[in-house]
């Protein structure tokens, strides 16, 4: 699905990403792990063409990346950024129907089609309720949903999602990853997720991806990355790993 | 269903602004005379009894005027509501941000080079400069792919001191052209003719189109860069083509009547409060509000102070700073929380 190869990028003279090499494949949640400043955003925005690929090539099935165009890319990919700070009055229906931007055409309004879809996606994340809500007076949770949601109206074969619990209580994270994995099931949607807990990355990915300095130093089923080994090394913290379960020694 | 009864009655309203800017002014003709010169044609009356001069002024002078008057209010206050978009700061517009001082510092560099009679001379000249304060505005308040709030009033306003500076100084050393010059830099509509207003319309038009069919890319950076660019905006594309029109339609308007500031401001702002920032239905509002504010601006400088005219510039100035300086503490109060 996506195979990104010798992948480097730089920001003046400081390397962010240096020669990454790994494959995606279809219907699987990949967690993109690594210490802050480890270059996983900086990953996230190259494959979302957020940067642009100088140094090395990303193949979008089968085909270069840069070959897209912005509209066949937002069909091909949706993503959730990191963080969204609203600034002006939006309803939450007006930012969960940009997700329908892709597939518009100037100057028309929002179809029958577009306004269902839009419907089904906020109900999947419970947001649908919301709907003639201010967007600015959302809590962090439903915001968070809400972009979740405008981002499923994208209808894309891959959803990528920049840290989308790092600000979130432990119940609502865990209610975000049921809602990936649902999403990834019922759709077999492929989702690449930047996440800082190990224990549910653990939980909710099949494979990691894991960067320390921009350099991938591990990639594969989870288990199998998420060892005792490789999370003192790259996270500098010693852990026992005990029936799927990550604990932290002092 | 209500945003349209609303879009319908705010049209009227302009057409009666329209009507009351034909019949009113500083000049000595009685309201009555005006409205036989205006009404009698419409309705097949013979136009013979009318005094020549009547109808000089009303044909030639004041129709013209209120039209420019109708497309500088909407031109102006549609380029603030895309300013807005593409600086993603609500606090655009091409007064604040020194495009319509560098506008004016062309017009009368083109005066003082005696362009005046070329061809898209002063227009011209008006648009080269105006594109440069905008470019240089931009260089000073990005920081990579980011604009800075801030960086990017502080740059809008030293374009604008520099640019009244040069003009203060060619002033000097044009004593003769003196009065010419003054007039950019206060803004005035006393010399339109229907040449300026079919320029002005071919602008103001186009660059409604092209604002209009932007307008959901407009959404999606009002939201910010990175989530119009995963949205399949064209984001630099997009700000290119906007930026370009909306520079030609203040330099056109500005070659025209000088410096007419923060209708793109208020304007925007006030719809922005009452139906919300999608910009799809921003624009109509945005368009009728424009046409109002300045035609009643422009009825005002006529009126007020009979039989000498204020520049309207001062009036719509009058109005916006205040505004300006409110909305200035809003953003104040919301650093604060």
């Amino acid at each position: 699905m996506i195979k990104v190869n010798d992948l480097t990028y730089t920001i003046g003279e400081k390397q962010i990403l240096h020669n990454i090499n790994f494959q995606i494949e279809k219907g699987k949640i990949y967690g993109i792990l690594g210490e802050n400043g480890s270059g996983k955003s900086t990953l996230l925005k190259t494959l979302t063409r957020i940067n642009n690929v100088k140094n090395g090539k990303i193949l979008l099935n089968d085909k270069d990346i840069n070959h897209y165009t912005s509209k066949q890319l937002a069909q091909t990919i949706a993503l959730v950024p990191q963080q969204t700070n609203l600034m002006f009055d939006f309803s939450a229906l007006q930012i969960a129907l940009m997700g329908r931007i892709p597939y518009q055409k100037p100057l028309y309004s929002d179809s029958e089609e577009d306004l269902e879809i839009v419907k089904q996606s906020m109900q999947l994340t419970s947001t649908w309720h919301l709907r003639d809500m201010n967007a600015q007076n959302l809590s962090g949770g439903e915001f968070q949903r809400l972009i979740i949601a405008r981002a499923l109206a994208q209808q894309t074969p891959i959803l990528m999602l920049d840290e989308p619990i790092s600000s979130l209580d432990i119940r609502h994270q865990f209610e975000i990853m049921n809602l990936l994995k649902q999403i990834n099931k019922d759709t077999n949607t492929t989702i690449l997720i930047i996440i800082h807990d190990l224990n549910l990355a653990l939980k909710y990915c099949d494979e990691i991806i894991l960067l320390n300095k921009g350099e991938l130093v591990a990639f594969g089923e989870s288990k199998k990355v998420l060892t005792e080994e490789t999370i003192s090394k790259n996270f500098g913290i010693n852990v026992e790993i005990k029936d799927d379960w990550i604990k932290i020694i002092r | 269903m209500k945003n349209n009864i609303t879009l319908i009655l705010l049209s009227l309203l302009c057409l009666v602004l329209i009507f009351i800017s034909c019949i009113v002014g500083s000049g000595s003709i009685s309201v009555v005379d005006s409205i036989k010169a205006l009404i009698y044609p419409l309705i097949g009356k013979d136009t013979e009894e009318i005094n020549e001069g009547v109808k000089y002024i009303i044909y030639n002078i004041r129709i013209p005027r209120t039209l420019f008057a109708a497309l500088a209010g909407a031109g102006l206050s549609i380029c603030g509501l895309a300013f807005q978009s593409i600086f993603r700061n609500p606090l655009s517009d091409p007064y604040i941000l020194g495009v319509s001082s560098g506008a004016s510092l062309g017009a009368t560099l083109a005066i003082v080079l005696g362009l005046e009679n070329i061809i898209f001379g002063i227009s011209g000249m008006s648009f080269v400069f105006a594109f440069l304060s905008v470019i240089i505005i931009i260089k000073i308040a990005s920081y990579g792919n980011r604009i800075h709030t801030t960086t990017l009033l502080l740059a809008g306003i030293s374009i604008n001191f520099l640019a009244s500076a040069f003009i203060s100084l060619l002033m000097i050393i044009n004593q003769e052209q003196i009065e010419k010059i003054v007039f950019w830099t206060m803004g005035s509509l006393s010399n339109i003719s229907y040449h300026s207003v079919i320029g002005v319309s071919i602008a103001v038009v186009m660059g409604i189109i092209c604002i209009t069919y932007h307008a959901r890319d407009l959404n999606a950076l009002l939201i910010d860069t990175q989530t119009a660019k995963s949205l399949g905006v064209n984001v630099e594309r997009t700000k290119r083509i906007i930026l370009l029109i909306c520079t030609l339609m203040v330099a056109l308007i500005v070659s025209e009547s000088g410096v007419i500031g923060f209708i793109g401001l208020v304007v925007p702002h006030i719809v922005r409060l009452i139906i919300g920032s999608d910009n799809r239905r921003m624009i109509p509002f945005s368009i009728l509000g424009g046409i109002i504010f300045m035609i009643t601006s422009d009825v005002l400088s006529r009126t007020i102070m009979p039989p000498s005219e204020i520049p309207v510039g001062s009036i719509t100035a009058l109005i916006g700073s205040p505004f300006f300086i409110y909305l200035l503490f809003n953003a104040k109060k919301r650093l604060k929380q």
